[in-house]
């Protein structure tokens, strides 16, 4: 149970080639709270990880755990633990020749170290393959064996560096389920980076969104918050399109009419859509982009409620839901429905977008607060 | 249908072929060591075996007569110089590459391949510089100059450059996560080292001992001209002896070579067995070539 501080940390380094860097992040992590860092591949998710870890060295900043300045602190001193991606486990040791290697240089009696081993075990259902080499579990047992190594120590702090890597579809959720249990049941603060968001919704209290700036080579803390606020009001269109499954899909267009709580919009295909936003912030006639999910966007009913025309590109049928790839104009919109049958076999479908599930974001990407009241339903 | 997992006929005979060239000689000196029996004059004898290790013989006049060479002196020299050597070596090259691949040295890459292109010289011609260094370092310490194993020892060790480099390659193979994770789990270096490093890198260490040790074992040139005693002569060098110009005793020369082969051999099949053993837990891609020295 640490309490994690990240005040302005800032590393410069070149990385095939070019110049890196992860720009002025500020992060406070509370005690037995669980963030979920999550940014898409090489956004620099690992080295933020690892510069808490120690593996890595500041160019800028400060961090501190439960109060205490660590720039200076070596690793092996930090008390802390870290799952990694790759090579989480030795090869030349068996599972729990691996778990006592981690337990061996903490100040444990032989006996007490035998205790843990037992006790983690049985925590990740581990007891049937504990005396085999890596090389001969399974991907999920492997990730559990690399799980139950961070957590037998009972640090204060574990960091996990994308812990459900290689695993797919049901045994993910399931260890996903199995570390949230953990986590709540010890207590332990817990920072971990994926480029999955819905490992960190699943798992995270809070997730803070890094991506990379619009150059290409830096790194910026998007935002912080709880997962549902951040797929709510994301903060701009990095966030927006991080966060939820398929992505979210963005028209571009201009503002007509600015209103603290319904904003009207007008597409650069000429359709009018309603927008329950507060836009006293920007100015009529700015450009903007308008954002949708595919899980709000609607088929029109009637003639009075529909907003554009889009062309069917293709369909993926999974059963439970049917995601309908259309193209407006060159931009593709993405529609899910629930049932398979409502589907038109027309070419052309019309579309609803419901005034309080629309997105506005200005001509910087960054977003008009929303005003809708149905948005936590 | 043929049988993909059988050779074809001439596969077999070009294999056939290139056995019989190696084996003809190790045969024919098996042969040659037993009396050439046989042939016109020889006879089934085990009598050059006997004066090799240092028995007794009845000669043609019926005395009983020893071998003037003390070979198992001889060999015992050269297990001692290669055995001091390899261990040497391997730990001085394992420290080196380290070194070279996971601190950050100032202009590691031109010092590793300054080290490569070092090794191409050939050493022969380094010769005469080589025994003026080896005399000068012996006026201070006599247990390293001219006429000592370890001076030889010493010599042997500066061309430690390819095995620096061959463990380097295996050194940058070992994933960092390994020596990160156990610093987080708050291990030392020291334990580090001794716990994931060396165990993960055995097969390479073992590659490096072995073929460090079969060079020093058979090694001539540089041997013949620092060692000038008849007590301190290693095989390679002791084997002449055998074929002087007025005699050439080739009988007790094939049963001294088989001798001095054998150490080798043995080695190589032991070390043989654990490198089969270990590269079953592996290390990334644990592809070990055979290299040549």
């Amino acid at each position: 149970m640490s309490q994690l501080i990240l005040s302005h940390v800032s590393k410069s380094f070149i990385s095939q080639g070019r110049p890196d860097l992860l720009l002025d992040i500020n992060l406070y992590v509370d005690e037995g709270e669980c963030l979920g860092i999550v940014g898409s591949s090489g956004s620099g998710k690992s080295t933020l990880l690892r510069m808490i870890a120690g593996l890595e060295t500041l160019t800028q900043g400060e961090i501190f755990i439960d109060q205490k300045l660590m720039n200076t602190v070596p690793v092996t001193r930090r008390g802390l633990e870290m799952v990694f991606q790759q090579h989480a486990l030795f090869p030349h040791m068996t599972l729990e020749q691996n778990i006592l290697f981690g337990l061996k240089h903490r100040s444990l009696t032989k006996a007490e170290q035998r205790q843990r081993v037992k006790w983690v075990s049985k925590l990740f259902d581990l007891e049937r393959v504990i005396n085999q080499l890596p090389m001969h579990l399974s991907s999920e047992n492997i990730q559990r064996g690399a799980l139950a190594k961070a957590i037998a120590p009972q640090a204060l702090l574990v960091l996990l560096d994308e812990p459900f890597a290689g695993l797919s579809g049901d045994t993910r959720s399931q260890l996903r389920l199995e570390l949230n249990r953990v986590q709540r049941q010890l207590g332990t603060t817990f920072v971990m980076t994926t480029h999955h968001y819905q490992d960190a919704m699943a798992v995270a209290d809070r997730m803070a969104v890094i991506s990379h700036l619009s150059d290409q080579t830096m790194t910026n803390l998007e935002q912080v918050g709880p997962p549902l606020e951040l797929y709510h009001n994301p903060r701009n269109t990095q966030v927006a399109q991080l966060i939820g499954e398929p992505k979210m899909c963005f028209l571009k267009g201009a503002l007509v009419e600015t209103n603290n709580k319904l904003s009207m919009v007008k597409l650069t295909s000429g359709e009018r859509i309603a927008v329950q936003v507060d836009t006293r912030q920007g100015e009529v006639g700015s450009a903007i982009t308008l954002g949708i999910r595919a899980e709000h966007l609607r088929l029109a009913q009637n003639p009075q409620e529909t907003h554009l025309l889009a062309q069917v590109v293709g369909i993926d049928k999974f059963g439970a839901d049917t995601f309908v790839y259309l193209n407006h104009q060159g931009r593709q919109l993405v529609l899910r429905m629930i049932t398979a049958t409502a589907l038109p076999s027309v070419s052309e479908i019309p579309l609803h977008f419901p005034s309080e599930a629309c997105y506005l974001f200005n001509d910087q990407g960054i977003a008009f607060p929303r005003t809708s009241e149905q948005l936590y339903l | 249908m043929r049988n993909p997992s059988y050779a074809s006929w001439w596969q077999h005979l070009v294999l056939c072929c290139i056995c019989g060239l190696i084996l003809t000689p190790v045969i024919l000196v098996v042969w040659v060591s037993l009396g050439s029996p046989g042939s016109q004059t020889g006879q089934w004898t085990l009598d050059y075996w006997r004066l090799v290790l240092g028995f007794a013989i009845q000669n043609d006049q019926g005395k009983w007569v020893t071998s003037p060479f003390p070979a198992l002196l001889w060999l015992l020299n050269s297990l001692k110089v290669a055995f001091i050597y390899a261990v040497l070596s391997t730990v001085l090259a394992a420290m080196a590459a380290y070194g070279l691949v996971r601190k950050n040295i100032y202009a590691s890459k031109p010092i590793a391949n300054g080290l490569l292109f070092m090794q191409f010289f050939p050493s022969v011609l380094a010769l005469v510089a080589v025994y003026i260094l080896v005399r000068k370092l012996g006026f201070y310490i006599p247990s390293l100059g001219v006429n000592s194993h370890g001076g030889l020892v010493v010599v042997y060790l500066g061309g430690l450059a390819f095995f620096i480099w061959f463990l380097k390659e295996q050194i940058a193979g070992l994933p960092s996560e390994y020596e990160e994770s156990a610093r987080v789990s708050s291990a030392s270096s020291w334990q580090t080292m001794t716990y994931v490093i060396l165990p993960l890198l055995l097969p390479g260490l073992l590659v490096t001992f072995l073929i460090s040790f079969t060079m020093a074992f058979g090694e001539f040139p540089l041997a013949s001209i620092l060692l000038q005693q008849q007590d301190q002569y290693t095989l390679a060098i002791g084997s002449q002896f055998y074929l002087s110009e007025q005699y050439y005793n080739w009988g007790e020369f094939c049963a001294f070579a088989l001798l001095s082969a054998s150490p080798a051999v043995i080695l190589l099949l032991l070390i043989q067995y654990w490198l089969v053993h270990f590269s079953q837990t592996p290390v990334k891609e644990s592809d070990y070539v055979a290299v040549d020295p």
